[in-house]
């Protein structure tokens, strides 16, 4: 239970370089299936709020 | 946090206590067997006066900030200790109250003991979405999730957990509470066992003051690595059987993208709980912390909800990298765990500014979820 993080550099993943058509092309893994949200959320750009936790759904 | 723009975000998302009291009792329970022991001198049940005096706030800011659509959580205590009809006629009377251009949607989240097959129909009847409360297998759910008895609930919950699998459209989902005793992947699947459409699963409630259980084992990451575990008999199914909502965040953010849970990420959190008695609280899971921490000192009958919206500990939670420790804004893993889910944070004497008590665990999740993902996306990227 350590207070601090020591891998501390950390790069987000850039899926810049893949094109849209293998992107949408992804099966239905859970891989796929991320990769599809991110570009919805890229297709349908919304300020994201932060949901309760205690409910599910 | 003098030199922070800030601009309030409207609430989306409200919680109603409807029912103050609960027919478990579960052990690990934020609302009971914790800290704040409030609920003794709370009102029992919520009353239609409070209702209407909640709709009218949901409305009345719906209106004011033209949200198109927001959530309601009908919650307790155990909420289907009021009975599917009143819970239904709750729902009823706040979707009557907001603007016909702002939809609702209604989720109920139970311990699944009184879900009956007339009450499940009632709710499903009302377009309410079902949420259930439940460990996994017998063994795990028979662990903490009791009646005050002693006796066990595993029988009536999965009977209920059975219906709403028959039921997809009414199934909400499954959260379950993470027990490191618990085999992860058995418990993975116990719950997969019912098709439910998400499943989430909560570290137990802790923070600096009462650190989680099985701190001593040894394992310098003990709930990283039964997540971990889960998340890679999640993420390596050839099709995704379930969503699991931890999972689909952290990668969502190690992508760039934005979260959905106060659990993980930087979103500003739009969530207010109206308690049983119409008094505005905070989310309610801060209860874990120390008496009090939920408290705000308004009301349904006297505050509209932009009152609450400039209320300090709401706003500290609208901040995003703002209002983390300077531990973990030294720290790049920020974007993705957003220094943990607050309750998490709280040391006494020293207030929420500080890394989450899972900080190591959640370290070691993002780090393999994004390991994984980021091996993935590199064989996407390889020449033909």
């Amino acid at each position: 239970m350590d207070a601090t993080a020591d891998d501390s550099e950390f790069d987000l993943i850039d899926i810049s370089a893949i094109s849209l058509t293998e992107l949408r092309g992804l099966d239905g893994s859970a891989f796929g299936q991320s990769l599809r949200r991110i570009l919805d959320d890229i297709d349908r750009p919304q300020d994201a709020v932060a949901g309760w936790n205690a409910a599910v759904g | 946090m003098r030199g922070v723009t800030w601009r309030p975000t409207p609430f989306r998302e409200f919680v109603l206590k409807v029912h103050s009291r609960c027919n478990l009792a579960c052990d690990y329970c934020y609302m009971y067997e914790l800290a704040d022991k409030s609920w003794r001198d709370a009102a029992t049940v919520m009353s239609d006066g409070v209702l209407d005096a909640a709709g009218r706030r949901i409305a009345e800011h719906a209106t004011t900030h033209g949200i198109p659509s927001l959530r309601v959580v009908l919650h307790g205590g155990e909420p289907m200790l009021l009975g599917a009809v009143r819970l239904a006629r709750a729902a009823e009377r706040i979707r009557a109250a907001v603007p016909a251009s702002t939809t609702v949607d209604v989720l109920v989240q139970t311990n699944g003991v009184l879900l009956t097959g007339e009450a499940l129909e009632t709710l499903a009847g009302a377009g309410i979405r079902i949420g259930v409360s439940f460990d996994g297998d017998r063994v795990a759910t028979d662990r903490h999730r009791r009646y005050a008895s002693g006796r066990s609930s595993y029988d009536a919950v999965d009977r209920a957990l059975r219906r709403l699998r028959d039921r997809p459209a009414a199934f909400a989902g499954i959260l379950s509470v993470v027990d490191l005793v618990n085999d992860p992947v058995e418990t993975y699947e116990a719950l997969l066992a019912y098709e439910p459409p998400m499943v989430d699963f909560l570290l137990p409630h802790a923070n600096w003051g009462s650190p989680p259980p099985g701190g001593s084992t040894g394992v310098r990451a003990p709930y990283g690595e039964w997540l971990v575990a889960v998340f890679d008999r999640w993420y390596g199914a050839p099709v995704r059987e379930t969503r699991v909502r931890f999972f689909e965040e952290v990668l969502n953010l190690v992508l760039g993208g934005q979260s959905h849970t106060e659990v993980v990420g930087l979103s500003p959190v739009a969530t207010l709980v109206f308690n049983v008695d119409g008094s505005y609280e905070q989310v309610d899971t801060l209860r874990s912390a120390y008496p009090g921490a939920v408290e705000t000192g308004l009301d349904a009958f006297t505050h509209d909800l932009d009152e609450a919206l400039r209320h300090p500990a709401i706003v500290d939670r609208q901040l995003g990298v703002a209002a983390l420790s300077s531990t973990c804004r030294s720290c790049t893993l920020h974007q993705v765990c957003g220094g943990g889910y607050y309750p998490h944070r709280y040391r006494p004497g020293a207030g929420f500014r500080n890394p989450s008590v899972y900080c190591a665990d959640l370290q070691r999740l993002i780090t393999h979820a994004a390991g994984r993902l980021r091996a993935d996306v590199d064989r996407l990227r390889l020449p033909a």
